[in-house]
């Protein structure tokens, strides 16, 4: 039969404005427009952050790199548009949020590090899985539609 | 000779969140492709299970399932297995058909017209935070279930691989009569310290029925259904059947804290504190299983505490209270996904349920007291 432990916790922390930051890099501009136009010969600048992915001479769509904020951190995204204006796929480039925080016991924490390490995949290890509260992506919702509107008539 | 292994890690706006997708595989090419898949996947459930989307299965069930059946992709009906399966064995705690209360709370718009404009193949949820009060009247049937039967309690339904199979009626008369024959002494059981809080209902096992080739009837046109507490965990679990089909040996799928690691390594994941996101609550070692928390929703560009739950007590068709955030850990993330509103709602009741589902819990109170399942604590680290 399941049986449960209470734990008492202690007072919420305060927030602190200067929580340590956490960040995650998942993909280079170079390497989000590749994934986005593997067939593109090259990538022709187009203002701002924006290039024209082109096969020779033929337009093959639009790429745009734009920021919108996190928390208080921007968070770096890419918006792959096709030829008639409609988007192919979004990707988040960089993550940055303020997050942080000690666990206690961090010689248990050490014994987990190493249970790891010895795994050629380190998912758990050197990167931070969060649960909880869901993160609302509103806000790359929003810039993807800025985005639509600027971009979506000139990616022809 | 171990092969070398690639890893990656990709993240794209999806159901709402940030889905984030890890895996190691034979090359990079093998594994972008494997992950392009996996989101694929899930974006394929976003289409299907969005209630803002006029087109998803869950607006087209909405606006026309009261009124006859209606086909439905085989994902949507798996899902309503699930549901229908967990609200029977919740005693009602766990309930898709919420959506009115939901609406009512303004977290939810009314059902979408065919003819709303389409956004473009941008996916979000953002409409679940759009003020519609008052737009939808509190149903005929939600009305029927807070004047409603007392419950009683958790009957030996089919077991959930049962249910599962598909392509066939669910036995919703089993499960009825089943109900009904349950000892009045048993609804101490699940619902155990909040039983004084129940008067439901009518289940969404007897309002959703589901008939064989995949097709889907309410039993009438009051019944909305929101697959919200549900279907992300779902997502993750395709997601993780996709890079496993495209030969990924290991990974991780988290959308938006529902996730799932398959493989050997062991993952640390920090869970929020529900009465601080921005700072763990506790780290958990996770090894090929699924964890899914439920808590406020959490907007950190409008504030940095968490708001109203959206999770609904359907006893009382308001946001559940005196329990502020939950995690479950189970085998499958739709199963956490689900368990998390039930822990939400019923707290250490729920017990049984977690048992039957090899699952563990832990939920914050709001008087800040962490319960957690006894099998669990060696697996939890409290952050300081």
């Amino acid at each position: 039969m399941t049986s449960w432990v209470r734990l008492t916790l202690p007072a919420a922390l305060a927030a602190s404005i200067s929580s340590p930051s956490y960040a995650v890099q998942y993909l280079t501009i170079d390497a989000a427009k590749k994934l986005a136009f593997p067939s593109a010969s090259r990538f022709v600048e187009n203002g701002g952050l924006t290039w024209k992915a082109q096969a020779g001479d033929r337009l093959l769509g639009l790429f745009v790199v734009d920021h919108v904020i996190g928390k208080h951190l921007y968070i770096d995204y890419a918006v792959a548009l096709d030829t008639s204006g409609r988007v192919m796929r979004v990707d988040i480039l960089q993550y940055r949020e303020s997050y942080g925080g000690e666990v206690r016991e961090p010689g248990w924490l050490a014994q987990f590090v190493g249970k790891t390490s010895s795994s050629p995949l380190k998912v758990g290890s050197d990167i931070r899985n969060i649960s909880g509260a869901t993160l609302s992506s509103l806000h790359i919702t929003e810039g993807v539609k800025r985005i639509l509107a600027t971009y979506g008539s000139h990616s022809r | 000779m171990e092969a070398t292994r690639v890893s990656i890690r990709r993240a794209r706006p999806l159901l709402g969140t940030f889905v984030e997708i890890a895996a190691s595989g034979q090359s990079l090419d093998a594994a972008e492709a494997a992950v392009e898949a996996a989101f694929s996947a899930v974006a394929t459930v976003h289409s299907l299970m969005s209630f803002h989307e006029p087109g998803s299965d869950v607006s087209r069930l909405n606006r026309g399932a009261g009124s006859g059946a209606i086909r439905v992709h085989h994902w949507t009906c798996q899902v309503l297995e699930v549901a229908c399966d967990l609200n029977s064995r919740s005693g009602g705690i766990f309930d898709i058909s919420v959506a009115p209360a939901l609406q009512k709370l303004g977290l939810l718009p009314k059902v979408p017209e065919v003819s709303a404009p389409s956004n473009g193949g941008v996916i979000a949820r953002e409409g679940a935070c759009k003020q519609t009060e008052g737009l939808i009247p509190r149903s005929a049937r939600l009305r029927a279930r807070l004047e409603g039967r007392r419950l009683a309690g958790p009957c030996p339904g089919p077991s959930f691989e049962t249910a599962a199979r598909r392509n066939r009626l669910l036995p919703i008369s089993t499960l009825q009569a089943c109900r009904s024959r349950a000892s009045p002494t048993s609804a101490g059981g699940l619902l155990g310290i909040r039983a004084e809080l129940f008067h439901p209902l009518e289940s969404s096992a007897g309002a959703i029925q589901l008939l064989p080739e995949n097709r889907v009837r309410f039993a009438d046109p009051s019944v909305k259904i929101d697959l919200g507490g549900i279907a992300k965990g779902f997502a993750v679990d395709r997601a993780v059947e996709a890079l496993r089909r495209h030969g990924i040996a290991e990974g991780l799928v988290n959308a938006g804290g529902d996730l799932r690691g398959f493989g050997s390594p062991s993952h640390a994941v920090d869970i929020r504190d529900p009465r601080e996101p921005s700072h763990p609550l506790c780290r958990v070692a996770l090894r090929n299983a699924a964890l899914a928390s439920s808590a406020g929703l959490f907007d950190p560009v409008r504030s940095h505490r968490a708001s109203a739950s959206a999770v609904i007590d359907p006893a009382t068709a308001t946001p559940a209270r005196s329990i502020i955030g939950a995690t479950v850990c189970a085998g499958s993330c739709v199963i956490a996904d689900a368990l998390t509103k039930v822990v939400m709602n019923a707290g250490e009741a729920a017990a049984p349920l977690l048992e039957h589902y090899g699952s563990d819990a832990l939920f914050v109170s709001a008087s800040g007291v962490v319960h957690m399942t006894a099998n669990w604590k060696n697996e939890v680290r409290l952050a300081a």
